[in-house]
């Protein structure tokens, strides 16, 4: 099919009346949680996961992800208001942001915020579309080494890169493959560490872990801490919103930059939106001939970050939906919504389902549109929505977790076992184990078990047909130079902070 | 000995909850056949993820010991205990009234109980917003979204 085929196809799939409808829930509903500080965008989709087994696959995936870039266009709001980071991504954006705001440029800020964050969005897009087929054209020839070995690949980069500590992220990576392995195993039939208890017989849902670790871990953290906030009060209007002239000139370059990091790390397994917006800030801030003014209210300290993380949260979906390897943890939990689904994830993802993928892709489109005029001309709604106290929230975010919780199979256990998720994700954050390489491994574990018994099944038992065929062998030599490049910085830069 | 301990801190004891998870795993995994490299049985997996998880708990010591002396981020505070209490006494109550007596019961008494952890709403305001969260609840998912739940039974 010609790229205009299948262009029009995913825009026939994305402005039919339901998707259209869903993608407009998903992205306001994204807006606001990510105007909402102690409302991530992890905790709202492993919230909503359950809702959308009730949606047809296209419409709940579109939602998800709405969701998803939706908060990215949201974070940056509270973080210029208030100083404080909507969602992860947008905590880079807080420190020339909030500056603006202070010096009476708030609805500068605000304006260029927005159109960074669309841009970035409308980048990724055109990789996603670029990319996936490409990649997943290739990955048809993969066999099961290929894929155990990417997976290996793509969980240690998610431990690996970023800035907790390797041995505390290697440890959850593989606790959440180790999670992944409760219940009956597919291929013996046997009971595996179900301590036995029938409830466990069908293994732990994602939404009982996700909700535990990421929604009620954060409500615990949270509640009784973040008081009532006071949001700037004063009326932003239109007028003030345009940067001027030479402003709008020096954004352009940050905002090419910002967009290329977003999507480089977006792609990679593991790092996400969060991570990009750090790097593309520390590039700007490196390449300007002033960076005295960073920190002060730099209109690049906006750009580059909002662009980045706005294009990683759109690329994350080329390695999940061509490869079926989830780019970060958010986009894990989706990939979980299609395994629920009954579609494989994988390169045969795009050739037997393109109106998924492409309604996706269009949807993207049609999403970030409706995000420019829900952002700006609403601004007010967005600013009354940042003064709901938390100490109404909450209560409601865990009576939302209850229900969502409850309707996967009407089972008081797994309320019982997300409480005590999120005990127990309370306690590790406490001790600086970082969540989402659990997630990963959490989701990718059942598929690792399959292609690595696969593997030793047609290679009789040879542990060397890893090594052996030539693209597992270039992903095992990769893995291998990733681990030693990060351990080898690492050991670097403490050998020179001693010194 | 107990000194080093004592400086390691959250390290030591991050190393040793993980190490303890291994050595449980493969404890638990020894259980069940291994089978040979030909076909692997349900407990090599297991086997070899338990064993990676105990050395991980080492690379936790060791990053420690590497990182003694030198500055580092403070933890996140520890949640109180009244936030703990009422927060897990609202989901347990949750998932014990629900199949009693149906979702609305069931939402409002989870809300009013974890309402009750931050403490700076007076009880009037608890029990209104227990009442329009149960609202809001039941019109979005029974009646908006159906799901088959009850919403009040006795």
């Amino acid at each position: 099919m010609s790229f205009f085929e299948n262009i029009s196809l995913g825009l026939s799939v994305a402005l039919s009346f339901s998707t259209l409808g869903y993608c407009i829930i998903g992205v306001t509903v994204g807006m606001f949680i990510g105007v909402l500080p102690g409302l991530g965008p992890l905790a709202t989709v492993g919230m909503l996961l359950p809702l959308t087994f009730y949606v047809p696959q296209t419409d709940a995936i579109v939602m998800l992800a709405g969701i998803y870039y939706g908060s990215m266009y949201g974070g940056s709001t509270a973080a210029i208001l208030l100083n404080l980071p909507g969602t992860a991504g947008a905590a880079v954006t807080c420190l020339d942001g909030n500056p603006l705001a202070k010096s009476g440029r708030a609805g500068v800020a605000l304006f260029t915020a927005t159109l960074s964050s669309f841009f970035g969005g409308m980048f990724g897009l055109v990789i996603v579309a670029s990319f996936t087929p490409i990649l997943a054209r290739i990955a048809l020839s993969f066999g099961s080494q290929e894929y155990a070995a990417l997976i290996v690949l793509g969980l240690l980069s998610a431990a690996m890169v970023g800035n907790a500590s390797k041995g505390r992220s290697l440890a959850m990576a593989l606790v959440g493959l180790l999670i992944s392995m409760v219940g009956i195993d597919p291929n013996s039939g046997a009971n595996r560490m179900t301590f036995g208890m029938l409830s466990l017989a069908d293994g732990l849902n994602l939404v009982v872990v996700t909700t535990g670790l990421f929604g009620i871990a954060e409500v615990l953290s949270n509640a009784g801490r973040i008081g009532s906030r006071d949001a700037l009060s004063a009326r932003i209007r239109f007028r003030d919103m345009l940067p001027t002239a030479k402003e709008a000139r020096t954004a352009i370059a940050p905002a090419l930059r910002g967009s290329s990091i977003g999507a480089v790390l977006g792609i990679l397994p593991g790092t996400g939106a969060a991570l990009s917006t750090f790097v593309a800030y520390a590039v700007e801030k490196r390449v300007s001939k002033t960076p005295e003014r960073f920190g002060q209210g730099a209109i690049e300290g906006v750009v580059a970050p909002e662009s980045a993380n706005n294009s990683a949260a759109q690329t994350a979906f080329v390695p999940t939906l061509s490869l079926g390897i989830p780019g970060d943890a958010i986009v894990a939990i989706m990939l979980g919504a299609l395994i629920i689904h009954g579609i494989v994830p994988g390169p045969q993802l795009l050739r037997d389902h393109p109106d998924l993928f492409w309604g996706l892709v269009a949807s993207f489109l049609i999403g970030n549109v409706i995000l420019l005029f829900l952002n700006l001309p609403l601004i007010s709604i967005w600013v009354r929505i940042l003064r709901i106290p938390y100490s109404v929230l909450y209560p409601a975010i865990l009576a939302f977790i209850c229900v969502g919780v409850y309707s996967i199979r009407n089972s008081v256990f797994d309320v019982v076992a997300a409480t005590m998720f999120g005990v127990v994700g309370h306690f590790m954050r406490r001790l600086g184990f970082p969540p989402a390489p659990l997630l990963l491994g959490l989701v990718l574990g059942p598929f690792l078990e399959q292609n690595f018994r696969r593997s030793l099944m047609l290679s009789r038992g040879d542990i060397m047909t890893f090594v052996e065929r030539p693209i597992s062998g270039g992903i095992v030599a990769v893995t291998v130079l990733v681990v030693v490049y990060m351990f080898w910085s690492d050991f670097r830069r403490s050998r020179r902070s001693k010194v | 000995m107990f000194s080093l301990a004592r400086s390691l801190g959250q390290d030591s004891v991050a190393a040793l909850a993980v190490i303890g998870l291994g050595v449980y795993g493969v404890v638990e995994s020894l259980g069940y056949p291994l089978g040979g490299l030909r076909n692997i049985g349900p407990g090599a997996f297991p086997l070899i993820v338990s064993v990676l998880l105990v050395l991980s708990g080492a690379l936790i010591l060791a990053e420690g010991v590497a990182a003694l002396g030198r500055e580092r981020e403070a933890p996140p505070d520890l949640v109180s205990f009244r936030v703990m209490i009422f927060i897990v006494a609202g989901l347990l109550a949750f998932a014990f009234l629900m199949p009693l007596f149906g979702l609305a019961p069931a939402i409002a008494a989870c809300v009013a109980l974890s309402a009750l952890a931050d403490g700076s709403l007076k009880p009037w305001q608890v029990a209104v917003l227990a009442a329009a969260i149960a609202c809001f609840c039941a019109v979005v998912f029974v009646v908006l979204l159906n799901l088959p739940l009850d919403l009040v039974t006795w």
